[in-house]
């Protein structure tokens, strides 16, 4: 009997988790955020359109989506196509920032089943916080938390990106979380969409990232999505499949109907097919060149010789093409350093091509968005 | 180690060649998969 | 991932639990549960049958012998079936079903 990740890697009948960005507009300006968002795209998905891909949704038994953005909020049709989704038997969980959750929107939320929800906070305080996410950020997210307690939802996620600026306060949002009687979700920090720029100055640290893997190992109802999968080199696995999973069990659909291998490579390379086109969403899932390839098997590349391979599978395969790394190269963030030395080796022989995001949705700088943080007063 | 991705549609084995038992349910936390939410 | 299981009792009826769905795969099939949001894989063809038909024979026994099962394979399908009473994939009858709302 092969192993399940095996099994996994060679592809499933349709996707686990599918991640659906639901607009590119966001009130919001994150100096990481992968979507690059701001900007509401004008060739966005119609009302229509998107239930019409719930519908294949509920066809293909995807059990639940993963709604996105942007922030998914801002849609005028947000509520209509979420109690759509319900209808039809679609689980819906999904992430915001926050700054639309009101008293009426958690009450209208917690009436809702078949609803899970995650909301974002990147550091315990305002001034960590807001120095990635804008100002007056955290107290708004405390705010819509307060609603969401207030309105009964019911248990909900924090999720925080890993920064060199938060990962000492781990232990503080296990607090407020609890406070809240919220799951706590801790994620990598990957170089995409605007992340490109502001990943080399705040992805963590190898010591940080190696007391991050030990306090996770001592936590296992701490969530992760999957996301620290390479620090599983370091010894026993975290939880999860620890398995890079784009195009073999998720992928994501963005704002105008593109496929793409997973929500961290929003790139024309990593472009499977759009839903608009004839077969719709699940001839992309099914037949795609790009999902086809991925599913053939991978050889280990530079990390042949390394016997951790069969624990961290060589790493995240977006973090290695935001930084200019071919795929089959060690992690950027290789627990023994392996990655760091490819990255030096490139940067000697005249520098690393990082590419640059296919379609960004950013608002100018200066329209409420910052330049990355030097330092935290 | 090789990894053979031939998929074993139709072996129902549940014995391995050292006769124990097979796990033939798995569970994953839905959070267990990479994926942003 | 270790679950602890129980000793399952084989002789009662027992059946899929109203809130999960269950989908077909190459290795057999992926079972989510709705109401506790737990994924299963079901790793055998012939388990999914079982699970499927569970609930049409009186008791799990009568089921297994029903889908044609080699009896020799009953130790680790009795510990599958152990396994999906503790995640609530698997009722029995003292199990009340749950009521929808957004359902009506």
């Amino acid at each position: 009997m092969t192993s399940l990740k095996n099994q996994l890697a060679a592809g499933l009948n349709s996707p686990i988790c599918l991640t659906w960005e639901w607009t590119y507009a966001c009130n919001l300006q994150c100096v990481h955020c992968l979507s690059s968002s701001g900007r509401r795209d004008p060739n966005e998905l119609s009302t229509e359109e998107m239930k019409g891909i719930v519908d294949q949704i509920a066809e293909m038994q995807i059990f639940y989506v993963n709604i996105g953005g942007g922030e998914p909020m801002l849609r005028p049709d947000f509520f209509e196509i979420m109690e759509y989704c319900v209808e039809k038997g679609v689980g819906v969980k999904f992430s915001t920032n926050g700054s639309r959750i009101t008293a009426e929107s958690a009450k209208r939320l917690a009436g809702m089943d078949y609803v899970d929800i995650q909301i974002s906070l990147d550091g315990i305080d305002e001034a960590t916080n807001d120095a990635i996410r804008g100002d007056g950020v955290y107290a708004r997210v405390r705010e819509a938390m307060n609603h969401l307690r207030d309105a009964n939802f019911g248990s909900f996620k924090m999720s925080v990106v890993m920064t060199r600026q938060n990962v000492a306060q781990v232990n503080e949002y296990e607090a407020l979380a609890n406070e809240y009687g919220a799951e706590l979700r801790l994620t990598r920090f990957r170089p995409s969409g605007r992340g490109i720029d502001t990943w080399h100055e705040l992805h963590p640290t190898s010591q940080q990232q190696v007391d991050l893997y030990n306090w996770l190992l001592a936590r296992p109802h701490v969530l992760t999505g999957d996301s620290f999968f390479h620090l599983s080199a370091l010894g026993e696995p975290l939880p999860g499949l620890n398995l890079c999973g784009a195009g073999r069990v998720v992928c994501l659909i963005d704002p105008v109907g593109d496929v793409y291998a997973c929500p961290f490579v929003l790139h024309d390379e990593f472009k499977a097919g759009s839903v608009r086109e004839e077969g719709g969403f699940a001839a992309v899932w099914r037949s795609s060149e790009l999902f086809t390839s991925l599913r053939e098997p991978t050889s280990a590349g530079a990390c042949g010789s390394c016997g951790a391979y069969d624990a961290c599978g060589g790493g995240c395969m977006a973090t290695k093409f935001f930084t200019g790394l071919p795929l089959d190269a060690p992690d950027p963030e290789c627990v023994f350093g392996h990655g760091e030395e490819a990255l030096a080796a490139l940067e000697a022989n005249g520098g690393a091509v990082r590419p640059s995001v296919s379609k960004d949705h950013s608002k100018p700088i200066g329209v409420g968005r910052k330049r990355i943080p030097v330092t935290i007063a | 180690m090789e990894q053979t991705l031939e998929n074993t549609e139709t072996e129902s084995v549940d014995t391995d060649e050292f006769g124990e038992e097979e796990l033939l349910v798995e569970e994953i936390s839905i959070d267990g998969m990479c994926g942003v939410y | 991932m270790t679950t602890t299981v129980s000793v399952f009792d084989a002789d009662r009826h027992w059946r899929l639990h109203e809130r999960v769905a269950l989908r077909p795969e190459p290795f057999g099939a992926l079972a989510y549960h709705y109401g506790n949001r737990r994924l299963t894989f079901l790793r055998s063809p012939d388990l999914v049958t079982l699970v499927e038909t569970m609930g049409d024979q009186p008791t799990a026994r009568a089921a297994f012998e029903a889908a044609g099962i080699n009896p020799k394979r009953w130790p680790s399908f009795e510990k599958a079936l152990a396994s999906l009473v503790v995640g609530q994939f698997l009722v029995d009858d003292n199990h009340i079903p749950f009521t929808d709302p957004a359902r009506g």
